[in-house]
């Protein structure tokens, strides 16, 4: 990353030496004259020359530190606070702090005595526009555009009083689209002594079976917002999920999602009470109905640490299929409760651990189960759009009866997962291979690419595994 | 505390302008136009400049087309417009605790104030006074305007969708009238006047908002503006940088895309879990139902067999029994063979049932399904044609169970029955 840094610096040295350099020498000789309004003009213009050449070696200057400049204080603003370069380096230090109430002031400061520098405007807008204050920041990009800026300018000033007009809506829609392709170590999830438990002893069965697949993940969505001082919304998605198997099309999946729900703001919590229809089809085949409430009840405690809990409970209904011809034993409710919480380390770093206790009751009493669960993720914001998921998860799951079936043991599992996720949007990948910009709409779709282990340890042998799994995908969202 | 305070005095001010009777509470900055201070201890105005200390009780007005900011030391600032008035009343601060008291009144025109440290820490020590109200503070952003002691407020962010980890801001407002609490960015109240109680929040018309903000901004302010700007702006420099990156925008919407890949991992991992369930169960403990090739397939070694005897009518009623063996063995992939058969007691009679290879059958076939019979070669009797064998799926396990029927002739001699069993035992029949 250092290099994407240094790279464009060398410009600056160059052109700064060449600007030094230029400054040093004699004006040429013909520049004297006899004249006095000549000589007037003559020192008019070597002032201008020096000015320019003043101006060009500052610039050099901070091309060459760049970020690298010392920390500036608030001391060092109180003792100089006209100062537009020390302004505008503390606005670049506040924003990387995280602190953007303060940069809109250091900006302010900046463009109440120099309300002519449209890219300081800019950058003054898009500081409101984080902190929602999207009036003041529509004003500002207003103002930048009566002002006839350079195309680049107005192009993202355009770009943003967009956003900002979907953002005012009531009623605002979003849309996804997503394509993966992945593969699997173990997609068959099976042991890999190749042998499982029947009746208590062993019988051999064929190993885990290497497989890719494509996955298409597709959501409509919407958000209708009340109206009221305390911005209650209500809402509502669509999600399908088709997981589709190269050799292994009996466990082809297809899911449906369809939710909805409120977002109550109260003094005390956000309270989002929802309720979902899940249906999971297998190998085209009908196999699991569940019928979900949740209850979220959320609370930012400080600017930079969240935490929630969410009790829920769901009716699940199997149906028989090829692949599992008693499934109906699966059948019964399960109720669980998630919590956690997260804390922002730093404006570009969160860490969050989530736990998880469920409840399954079932038909067959073997497939009845308590899980317990907790997972550790850290999210990463590498700049330029790039962001690092770094996930944990760890889980116990213990079965009320054994299965005669398999065992006269109760099934007991452990069960793991490590997974990264490395995601940009792919106008990051144009630019550093070709320093070209993609149109929005190509530009700012998601490539994600995920590398994930996971395993069971288990009592019993039938369901003790190893997976590896690597998976690229391409998502592509709209608003409107 | 005085003591901090004073070490920034003097390491920021030169001698000559520590002169006034309060304490500092911060200093003036971009000071445009006419902008008078009038200071406790001469109570003579006199113009301000950039960089110029604010003195506690210190009142700073400005003219027309001009207005200044003013930043205290705990980094809270206020923004006036022209025409209009500010006096700092009250100022604590300890920098290393951030622990403070700030209390400022409006006296008269525009004003916008970007809480500091010190509502930060504990925003309840923060109060703004005007002519009718008082401006209670949740860290926060907020503008307004006076005429007369007339007041217009509106909480300026930052708003619930904010994505810099700010402290989404509220404000309360309210005299011995009454008080409202306001929560939303661009929402706000009126107080008519002293003893008048602030009107239920609303969202404040744009014209209204855009003239409060509209009036602190230099434009408006310096409508000549006769004065060019000073130099080149330091973001032309920016390294290239785009406002978005500047503002850490490009990196924030990473927030939005991180998040929604989170969902999307979750959703596909519910339906993997259960995608997952599913293969287990197939592998270790196929489905009660007819056993299918595929299902036999998955398990390669072990050899077993049914032994099942019971009683059979003939047709000329007499009584005997048949007898039921078959083999499974899934090392070789086959089924029946060696003693594979039927036999009869009463009327002694028996066929072998030969041995069938699974490779024969497609994944989705069923086993033996089809009947037996002597001219396909699946028994060697012609006189138990039409009998069959299944195999079926029982609690879990592959052919755990056989069902069928034996169906009897010789030369009209007959007898018929039905058979199920899930004595299955280890090794091939003897």
């Amino acid at each position: 990353m250092r290099g994407f840094f240094l790279f464009p610096r060398f410009p600056g040295i160059i052109l700064s030496a060449a600007v030094y350099g230029l400054a040093a020498l004699p004006l040429p000789a013909n520049a004297q004259t006899d004249t006095l309004e000549e000589l007037e003009e003559d020192i008019h213009r070597q002032q201008k020359t020096s000015e320019e050449i003043e101006r060009t070696a500052g610039e050099s200057e901070r091309l060459v530190t760049g970020d690298q400049d010392g920390i500036v204080t608030f001391a060092d603003i109180l003792a100089d606070p006209d100062n537009v370069d020390l302004n505008f380096r503390f606005a670049r230090q506040q924003v990387r702090e995280g602190d953007l109430k303060g940069a809109a002031t250091s900006l302010e400061r900046i463009l109440l005595l120099n309300p002519g520098f449209d890219d300081i405007r800019l950058f003054y807008a898009i500081v409101f526009f984080r902190l929602d204050n999207y009036e003041e920041a529509k004003q500002q990009f207003n103002l930048v555009l009566s002002h006839a800026p350079p195309p680049s300018l107005q192009a993202e000033a355009e770009s943003y009083l967009s956003r900002i007009a979907l953002r005012q809506k009531r009623t605002r829609f979003a849309a996804s689209l997503s394509f993966g392709y992945h593969l699997d170590t173990n997609k068959n999830a099976a042991p890999s002594s190749k042998r499982v438990l029947v009746f208590g002893g062993p019988s051999n069965v064929r190993g885990p079976q290497k497989d890719t697949g494509i996955l298409a993940i597709a959501n409509a969505s919407f958000t209708h917002d009340l109206g009221l001082q305390g911005g209650h919304e209500v809402f509502g998605g669509v999600t399908f999920l088709q997981d589709r198997q190269t050799v292994l099309n009996n466990i082809d999946i297809q899911s449906y999602t369809v939710s909805g729900g409120g977002i109550y703001h109260v003094s005390w919590f956000d309270v989002t009470p929802a309720l979902s229809y899940t249906q999971l089809r297998i190998d085209k085949e009908s196999y699991l109905r569940d019928y979900r409430l949740r209850l979220r009840l959320s609370k930012e405690f400080t600017p930079t640490f969240m935490g929630y809990i969410e009790p829920q409970f769901s009716h699940q209904k199997f149906q028989p299929i090829a692949e599992s011809k008693v499934s109906h034993g699966r059948d019964g409710n399960l109720w669980g409760i998630n919590f956690g919480g997260a804390y922002v380390i730093s404006p570009k770093q969160k860490i969050a651990l989530d736990l998880q206790y469920e409840n399954k009751n079932a038909v067959f009493k073997f497939h009845a189960y308590e899980r317990t669960r907790a997972t550790l993720t850290h999210t990463w914001l590498l700049g330029s759009g790039q962001f690092l998921i770094s996930s944990g998860t760890a889980g116990i799951d213990l079965y009320n009866r054994k299965d005669s079936g398999v065992s006269p043991m109760k099934r007991r599992d452990e069960t793991y997962r490590l997974r990264m996720i490395y995601g940009a949007p792919l106008n990051f990948f144009s630019e550093l291979a070709a320093d070209y910009t993609l149109p929005d709409q190509i530009g700012d779709i998601i490539f994600t690419l995920t590398g994930e282990r996971s395993w069971a340890v288990s009592n019993l042998n039938n369901y003790q595994y190893r997976n590896s799994k690597l998976q690229a995908m391409l998502t592509k969202k709209w608003n409107f | 505390m005085k003591k901090l305070f004073c070490g920034v005095l003097f390491s920021l001010l030169s001698p000559a302008l520590v002169h006034a009777a309060g304490e500092q509470a911060g200093v003036a900055a971009a000071v445009r136009g006419e902008v008078q201070i009038v200071t406790i201890a001469d109570q003579v105005g006199h113009k301000v400049t950039s960089g110029e200390p604010i003195f506690l009780g210190d009142q700073i007005e400005s003219a027309e087309e001009s207005g200044l900011q003013i930043l205290l030391m705990d980094q809270t600032a206020f923004t006036i417009g022209p025409n209009s008035a500010l006096k700092i009343d009250e100022f604590v601060y300890d920098p290393d605790t951030q622990v403070g008291k700030v209390t400022a009144e409006i006296v008269k025109g525009t004003f916008r104030f970007v809480s500091g440290k010190v509502a930060a820490r504990e925003p309840e020590r923060m109060l703004v006074k005007l002519p009718s109200a008082v401006i209670g503070i949740r860290g926060t952003m907020a503008g307004g305007s006076l005429d007369g002691d007339k007041a217009h407020v509106v909480l300026l962010g930052p708003g619930t969708d904010n994505n810099a980890n700010e402290r989404v801001g509220q404000i309360t407002v309210g005299n011995d009238a009454g008080q409202v609490l306001i929560t939303r960015t661009g929402w706000g109240t009126f107080v008519g006047g002293a003893g008048i109680g602030p009107t239920v929040p609303e969202v404040v018309p744009l014209d209204q908002l855009n003239a409060i903000t509209g009036s602190l901004q230099a434009d408006t302010a310096r409508k000549k503006k006769e004065e060019k700007d000073k130099g080149a702006s330091p973001a032309a420099d920016g390294n290239g940088k785009k406002a978005s990156q500047l503002s850490g925008q490009d990196t924030a919407e990473a927030i939005e895309a991180s998040e929604e890949t989170g969902t999307l991992a979750t959703f596909a991992d519910e339906a993997g879990d259960e995608q997952e369930d599913t293969v287990q169960d197939t592998i270790s403990s196929n489905a009660d139902g007819e056993t299918t090739a595929g299902e036999f397939r998955l398990i390669t070694t072990g050899q077993y067999h049914f032994n099942y005897t019971n009683s059979i009518v003939f047709s000329d009623a007499t009584n005997g029994t048949y007898t039921i063996k078959f083999n499974i063995d899934f090392g070789a992939q086959t089924v029946g063979g060696g003693t594979s058969g039927i036999s009869l007691t009463g009327h002694p009679d028996l066929t072998l049932i030969a041995s069938q290879s699974i490779s024969s059958f497609a994944d989705s076939d069923h086993i033996l399904k089809t009947e037996l019979n002597q001219g396909d070669g699946t028994i060697d009797n012609v006189r138990f044609n039409g009998s069959d064998v299944i195999l079926f799926n029982e609690n879990g396990v592959t052919a755990g169970e056989l069902e069928g029927k034996i169906v009897y002739d010789n030369a009209g001699l007959t007898a018929n029955a039905s058979f199920e069993t899930s004595n299955r035992q280890s090794g091939l029949a003897p």
